[in-house]
């Protein structure tokens, strides 16, 4: 029976691979478009921020302030901030407001302190910016004039600390000592935590979506079905042999799609100057491994419930109708519970797919149990089974040869 | 090869009870060609599922070289070749890759498969397509490939329903010569047709059917004697008249 099961996949990869579109969509498109799209966001992302920073600016400065030097050290202030010329004869609001690189600035006193107020125009980046900058200025001569006082009743600023806070980390980031390593790698564990079981999700489903409806209803249309059923093959081979087949393609898409992901997502922080996060995942071997179960585990479920669904349909697009709610409601699954922490209640672990998200978690947050992880290995399992003999009950029914072509 | 009594009706859309096959009963021996003859929706079809197991009868049995068909379903489908022209060959494997992939379904060795091929490659004249995939291939050629397809494990029981449809005079000849050939190698032949000469020419045993019923089933011979008729297709209008089915379809 798996014989004639691994030959019936086997068929179905030959196929889809002899196929140029296929390749370039499972293949090339994931590893490249990734990568690219990032890069090119990073790309962009940086030359803007680049582009700002080389801007020249223009301040217009309304000043009340009495004495001479206070308008020069706020000037000074500018100065070191960024690339400003500065106009000292009023607000002029219609330049600031059409010109993007200009700003103005208010400023007077009231007793000791100094009041200021930005003008800029919000709509536009540059002046926002800018405006940015301006208040960086004066936040630097507040801390100045802060420093000063403080001197000038001789205590040291330095010393006004009065509480010291340290970190110690634990758990799996920390396993190997340095604390500030230990944290970045915590907060890509985190980041992964939450991305990795939401796309794995969407690419499994979506990836033997296409795929399974074509080989099923599809090949029903097309009258390609019978040809198998009228052999002396078993049913329940046709059916796991399509899964099978269904379930190697979308894991590799999925497993493509996430590399693409990864590296993508790499590529954009290391153009933005985030690069020291460490490019590892720290979950063990054991962790690799119950991954690999876990996502093969989705790959079935999907493979099994869309074999099922298509070969009842007596269309590719009745499939497509019944399908997609189901699509809907994964995809809010994953969606509602991407932000949820692993280690939930025990019925988590007997909903499928809900229960296969927090298994994944779990695993990335170390809140790995085995009571959890066996209840939703049993479960998915179950139903993997009761999906290659309902739809070899199908293969085997008259329903099967039923296709309405409109 | 018997086919005893057996009926089936499909419920339609409109909740309307059709009796597709109503009490079939004919004999097929190996060495022979049986035709079932009838116009459009009569059953034809229908009956050659059945047969085939992809339907299940409501009432009545088929016994393949001795076994029923409904109890041991999988050793029937294993000495059968069955073709029907709603089934067709699609995919871009090349038709020689499709041979070997059913003939590794049917648990045939590599040199057996081989052996297959090369033979049905020549007695189809299919030597200028086999490499090509379905897509790239005119309907003659496909049938031609969907029969190669259907015969790999060189099954006892052939059953092929218009087995001529689509096809020009020339893959015509190449098809009913083929079928002789088979005769020839003692096989047990049952095909379904409503062009009159294809009848004439190929059939030992003939089974006029309409409306589900079974007419006639006798050899030509004989059917002609009976109704004192010249050919098959008076016997045929005549029965069309009287069963007012002419316009049916
Ligand atoms: N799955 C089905 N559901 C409902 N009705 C069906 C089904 N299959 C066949 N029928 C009906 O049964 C009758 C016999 O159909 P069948 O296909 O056996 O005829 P046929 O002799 O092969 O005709 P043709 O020459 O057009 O192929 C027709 O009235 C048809 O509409
Ligand atoms: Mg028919």
């Amino acid at each position: 029976m798996l014989k004639d099961a691994l030959i019936i996949m086997g068929k179905e990869l030959k196929n889809i691979f002899r196929d140029k579109r296929t390749i370039f969509s499972t293949i090339i498109l994931p590893v490249v478009l990734f990568p690219v799209m990032f890069g090119i966001i990073g790309l962009i992302t940086k030359a803007n921020e680049e582009a700002k920073a080389k801007a020249e600016y223009t301040v217009y400065i309304e000043s009340t302030l009495s004495q001479p030097d206070e308008l020069t050290k706020v000037i000074d202030e500018i100065h070191k901030v960024g690339n400003f010329g500065i106009v000292n004869d009023g607000i002029n609001e219609k330049a600031i407001e059409s010109n993007s690189t200009a700003v103005g600035l208010k400023i007077g006193k009231n007793g000791d302190i100094f009041v200021a107020t930005v003008i800029y125009n919000s709509v536009k980046e540059k002046s926002t910016y800018a405006a940015q900058k301006i208040r960086e200025a004066l936040m630097n001569l507040n801390s100045e004039l802060v420093s000063a006082e403080l001197l000038s009743r001789g205590i040291n600023p330095e010393e006004l600390n009065f509480v010291q806070v340290n970190d110690m980390v634990v758990g799996v980031s920390a396993e190997n000592g340095n604390v500030e390593e230990a944290k970045a790698k915590g907060q890509f564990t985190q980041i992964l935590a939450v991305l990795v079981p939401y796309f794995l999700l969407i690419y499994i489903f979506a990836g033997s979506m296409g795929l399974g409806i074509d080989t099923t209803a599809g090949e029903k249309e097309r009258g390609s079905l019978s040809i198998l059923l009228v052999n002396q093959v078993s049913r329940t081979s046709i059916a796991l042999g399509k899964m099978l087949y269904l379930m190697l393609m979308s894991v590799l898409t999925s497993v493509l799609n996430l590399v693409g992901l990864v590296i993508g997502l790499y590529l954009e922080m290391s153009f933005l100057g985030e690069a020291n996060m460490p490019f590892s995942i720290e979950i063990g071997a054991a962790g690799y491994v119950l991954l690999f179960i876990t996502v093969i585990l989705l790959a079935l479920l999907s493979s099994g419930i869309i074999t099922l669904i298509g070969s009842l349909a007596r269309s590719v697009k009745e499939a497509t109708g019944y399908i997609t709610p189901i699509y809907m409601i994964v995809l809010l699954f994953g969606i509602s519970t991407m932000q949820s922490e692993g280690s939930k209640a025990f019925y988590y672990y007997a909903a499928p797919f809900i229960n296969i998200i927090f298994g994944m978690k779990d695993i990335f947050m170390g809140t790995f149990s085995v009571a959890n992880f066996l209840t939703m290995f049993i479960v998915n399992s179950a139903l993997v089974v009761l999906f290659v003999y309902l739809t070899a009950k199908i293969f085997n029914s008259e329903k099967v040869l039923e296709v309405t072509t409109e | 090869m018997q086919v005893n009594n057996i009926s089936k009706s499909f419920v339609n859309r409109k909740k309307k009870k059709i009796e597709a096959v109503k009490n079939v009963s004919f004999e097929c021996r190996s060495g022979e060609i049986y035709g079932l003859l009838g116009p459009n929706g009569a059953g034809k079809t229908t009956t050659l599922r059945i047969i085939a197991t992809l339907l299940k009868p409501d009432s009545g049995a088929v016994i393949v070289n001795g076994l029923d068909n409904q109890k041991e379903p999988d050793k029937v489908r294993a000495m059968i070749g069955f073709l029907t022209s709603d089934m067709k060959v699609s995919g871009n494997l090349t038709g020689r890759e499709f041979l070997r992939f059913f003939g590794q379904l049917n648990h045939l060795s590599e040199e057996k498969i081989e052996e297959r091929t090369r033979m049905l490659v020549e007695m189809l004249d299919m030597a200028d397509f086999i490499d090509r995939s379905p897509n790239k291939l005119s309907s003659g050629m496909k049938q031609k490939l969907s029969i190669a397809i259907s015969l790999i494990h060189d099954p006892d029981v052939i059953i092929f329903d218009e087995p001529t449809n689509g096809l020009d005079i020339f893959a015509s000849k190449v098809v009913t010569d083929f079928l002789k050939e088979m005769k020839r190698q003692q096989k047990t032949i049952i095909i379904s047709t409503h062009i009159m000469s294809v009848a004439e020419k190929l059939c030992d045993q003939l089974g006029l059917i309409f409306n589900g019923q079974l007419v006639e089933n006798d050899t030509i011979e004989n059917i002609l004697k009976k109704h004192e008729a010249a050919e098959i297709e008076n016997v045929f209008f005549a029965y069309a008249n009287s069963m007012g089915v002419i316009q049916n379809a």
